[in-house]
């Protein structure tokens, strides 16, 4: 897996203040991507173990509320499986930090996957400009879904991390 | 020669028989100016002085001018004090005329063109104009009568800066009101006789029309501590009597309960929507809205959490039309953090909960630790005293009951409540350097200089207010207000000043570093560290010699941050990073343009923290209102480092169709640029915009503009 930035202290990209992974390699090429540069696989840098202990770090400290996969897409062919194994490793080292993870598929396309045991909020869905608003939480576009994973799965149907999440 | 033959010839040409007695009165005069009372020896001497010297002359007519010469001679050698000012007033003609006309070409342009120093003046109102004019001409007075050739060069200059100076020939600066101590058995208000009020209802009115009334004496930030110790008592007796009168209507005991409760949820929401209404429409007679904050939150009782929380909601709620709701800008808030009370798990967690709510959506409160590091939580935890913050973010030091200045012994302790501030001197360090520079002298010794001359305006302003009557301010020195506050009418206030501190500011730190050695504080930071622990050293040596309360105070410079950048390209040029903007940076905080994450703001402001423990405010950018876990990680971190912490959101709010969103500036629903914008000043908020127009000045309106971090 290659990456190009881990980001610290964020907090645009989930609940308190966060470290994001933001990937490299993505194939639904979405109009007004805000980081095409993170398309290509091949890009950015190799993900070493140098910048795992970099994110690991970074959730040693009781102010970080946890990591947010985003990118590029963490479930891209070339990064679903490495994401899968840091995501399961961080939810046994970190049992009290949260996972989020930004994708392309929707939760329809991706539910299956191993990943989503270890994660407490998906956002989904591509970003579609015509349905932009910025007064969406979270997520750029209105078809895209803030999901909460844990209560989706153990109640069989899509349940929103914040039901009343759309406006401000 | 006979003297009774001499005759003075006077200005219009008009003749006197010479007489001594009438050179007594004018050199009386002049002493009584420079605060100084002649012995009866010295005006002998003088007598003789000038009667000798007359002689000397051999004339039968003498000018006035020359009389003028012969007392100003007598005068340097008893008391060139005195001597200066009988000189300032012989010029004063020439002089006033000078004065007037300054006045009167600045009162043409408030009445024309208005007047953005500060933002809590509404500078269109009439009231308003009528004062900022008469503050033209005290300002005039003070420079003239009060401050000395070396003062009045330095801040022609710009090396220092004297705030407030059309307040400070009046009165004093900010305070903690003991509101309770006047409320308390009843006062006199007005020549009218105040029972101690019965029920909330009545409290929240007398104490509004104190707090204005008090207000309006001083100059600065008016600070109402611990209001929910305040209200308590009032709160206990309403609850009282609404259940008295429910179970006289023949309630039973559960259901009185029940509805007395609500009726005195109901009272506390309107006693706290009158104080937002009445602080900020009714003007002091200062002409701005007095800058009112209440501190509240560690009275956990059911009354006590009562008012935290329903302050908190009303904030929140904001006023105003339906669907066009607006918070308001005073009282400021203070939110009182206690890691046991309010941390994760404790009884009053839930007041934290309803301040981030609060603070999300209106900035306000800022939040104060009283458990963290730091001077003001080890008060709190050592003595169990709260130093609440006054105006935007001046703290006081501490003063003990017995000691004084130290503490006695392990009994005695401090007192907050009640005491107050006499002003603010502050330093303009980038010029000092650049100064030091070019005169190739050391840094330290040319801060020496300046440090010296504020101590001295510090130790008159002293002695000269100490002149004040009581009656300037009864609430404060006679009905408690002030702490020893129970003075007769005509007494001096000069027993009062005793726990009174004065300020040493400093500002624009970033701008200093930068000069040094072209890094900013994020960078580097190591020559403004060693500046400002050399400035502690050198005022806590003063406080020991002199016996006054200094402090040192991170200078909110609202006008003064595009001040300081005139002057200091009018002696030094533009320098980049130091003074190619239009303003410089506020204090210690980095500069507003550093692409940091709050946790490395926090950082690195962290560094200057307890060196200015006279007045500091520590806050963060959030772009987003909605990740109230961020919030929530970034106060309660700020509590544990012991500071007094900001939530920053830039507030804007559509006056057309009432839409609101953080940071636009045209409406993205209706297209309006009709907007009222808030957006922290420092350590308080303000309208950055009001109905699309700007009431701040144009450097701090380009400072906001490129805030990245703040």
């Amino acid at each position: 897996m290659r990456y190009h930035n881990i980001t610290k202290d964020d907090m645009l990209n989930g609940d308190g203040l966060r470290v994001v992974l933001w990937v490299a390699g993505c194939s639904h090429c979405c109009k007004e991507c805000h980081n095409p540069i993170t398309w290509d696989p091949n890009g950015g840098l190799l993900f070493d173990a140098a910048a795992k202990e970099e994110i690991f770090e970074e959730l040693e400290k009781d102010y970080i509320s946890g990591i947010t996969f985003s990118g590029g897409d963490p479930l891209h062919i070339a990064n679903a499986f490495d994401v899968t194994e840091l995501a399961k490793e961080i939810r046994v080292k970190f049992p009290n930090k949260t996972i989020w993870l930004y994708t392309g598929y929707t939760w329809e396309e991706i539910r299956h996957l191993e990943i989503v045991r270890y994660l407490d909020v998906l956002v989904d869905g591509e970003f579609e400009v015509a349905k932009k608003d910025l007064n969406l939480h979270w997520k750029g576009s209105s078809n895209q879904q803030v999901i909460d994973v844990k209560r989706t799965l153990k109640e069989g149907e899509v349940r929103l991390h914040e039901e009343d999440c759309e406006v401000s | 020669m006979d003297l009774k033959e001499v005759r003075v010839i006077k200005k219009d040409g008009t003749k006197e028989e010479f007489n001594v007695q009438k050179v007594v009165v004018a050199v009386n005069k002049s002493a009584y100016r420079a605060l100084i009372k002649f012995t009866d020896e010295d005006l002998k001497f003088i007598c003789q002085f000038v009667e000798e010297k007359v002689q000397e002359l051999g004339k039968t007519e003498i000018q006035i001018a020359e009389m003028h010469n012969v007392v100003e001679g007598a005068l340097e050698k008893v008391n060139p004090v005195v001597a200066k000012s009988y000189r300032d007033y012989r010029n004063y003609k020439q002089d006033f005329v000078h004065m007037l006309d300054e006045v009167y070409r600045k009162s043409q342009s408030i009445m024309y063109i208005g007047d953005k120093e500060n933002s809590n003046t509404d500078s269109a109102l009439v009231s308003t104009k009528r004062s900022l004019i008469f503050n033209e001409l005290n300002k005039e007075l003070y420079k003239k009568f009060f401050l000395t050739v070396e003062e009045l060069q330095a801040i022609r200059e710009g090396y220092i800066y004297i705030h407030d100076m059309s307040a400070r020939r009046d009165t004093m600066n900010c305070c903690l009101f003991d509101v309770k101590n006047v409320l308390t058995g009843g006062f006199e208000m007005g020549n009218l006789w105040y029972n101690e009020p019965k029920t909330l209802d009545t409290a929240f009115d007398v104490i509004g029309d104190i707090v204005l009334s008090a207000a309006s004496q001083q100059y600065g930030g008016f600070t109402v501590p611990s209001v929910d110790e305040i209200l308590e008592p009032y709160a206990e007796k309403s609850h009282k009597k609404l259940f008295e009168k429910y179970r006289n209507l023949g309630l039973a005991e559960e259901k009185a309960q029940e509805v007395a409760w609500k009726d005195l949820e109901k009272e506390m929401e309107q006693g706290f929507q009158g104080w937002e209404y009445k602080f900020n429409s009714v003007s002091s007679s200062r002409g701005d809205y007095p800058f009112i904050t209440v501190t509240s939150g560690t009275n956990i009782s059911i009354y006590g959490k009562l008012v935290t929380k329903t302050m908190l909601e009303v904030r929140k709620n904001g006023q105003g039309k339906a669907g066009h709701k607006k918070p308001v800008l005073f009282p400021k808030i203070v939110f009182l953090y206690d890691e046991k009370l309010h941390g994760p798990g404790a009884p009053a967690e839930d007041l934290f909960e309803a301040g981030i709510e609060c603070s999300r959506k209106t900035m306000y409160p800022d939040w104060l630790s009283l458990t963290g590091k730091g001077y003001v939580a080890s008060m709190y935890k050592q003595y169990g005293k709260i130093v609440s913050p006054m105006g935007c973010r001046a703290f006081l030091s501490p003063w003990y009951e017995r000691g004084g200045m130290n503490p006695a012994d392990v009994d005695d302790k401090p007192v907050f409540v009640g005491r107050f501030n006499i002003g603010a001197v502050s330093l303009h360090l980038p010029m000092i350097l650049a100064k030091s520079r070019q005169e190739s002298k050391d840094f330290f010794e040319v801060l020496d200089y300046y440090l010296e001359l504020i101590r001295q305006l510090h130790i008159r302003t002293y002695e000269y207010l100490g002149e004040m009557r009581a009656s300037t301010n009864p609430l404060a020195y006679c009905e408690g207000g002030f702490y020893g506050g129970h003075l007769k009418l005509n007494e001096k206030i000069k027993p009062l000043l005793k726990s009174a501190t004065a300020s040493f500011g400093i500002t624009a730190l970033n701008e200093l570093q930068q000069l040094y050695n072209k890094k900013s504080l994020v960078e580097d930071g190591e020559f403004a560290l060693q500046t400002l622990e050399y400035i502690n050293k050198k005022i806590t040596q003063f406080k020991q010699e002199d016996g006054h309360l200094y402090a040192i105070y991170g200078t909110p410079a609202e006008n003064l941050c595009g001040v300081q950048v005139q002057q200091f390209r009018k002696k030094y040029g533009i320098v980049e990073n130091v003074s190619d903007r239009a303003y410089v940076s506020n204090s210690f905080h980095c500069h507003v343009t550093e692409d940091i994450t709050p946790i490395q703001k926090q950082n690195l402001e962290n560094r200057f923290w307890d060196l200015s423990n006279g007045g500091k405010i520590q806050y963060v950018k959030y772009p987003i209102n909605y990740n109230v876990e961020a919030i929530k990680s970034l106060v309660r971190r700020a509590m544990d480092m012991g500071f007094y912490e900001g939530v920053n959101l830039s507030l804007a709010y559509c006056d057309d169709c009432g839409h609101e969103e953080l940071a636009m500036d045209v409406c993205p629903v209706c297209g309006s640029r009709n907007l009222t914008k808030i957006d922290r000043m420092n350590g308080y908020l303000s309208y950055s915009r009001v109905k699309g127009d700007t009431r701040l000045n144009d450097a701090k309106m380009e400072e906001i503009a490129e805030r990245k971090s703040m």
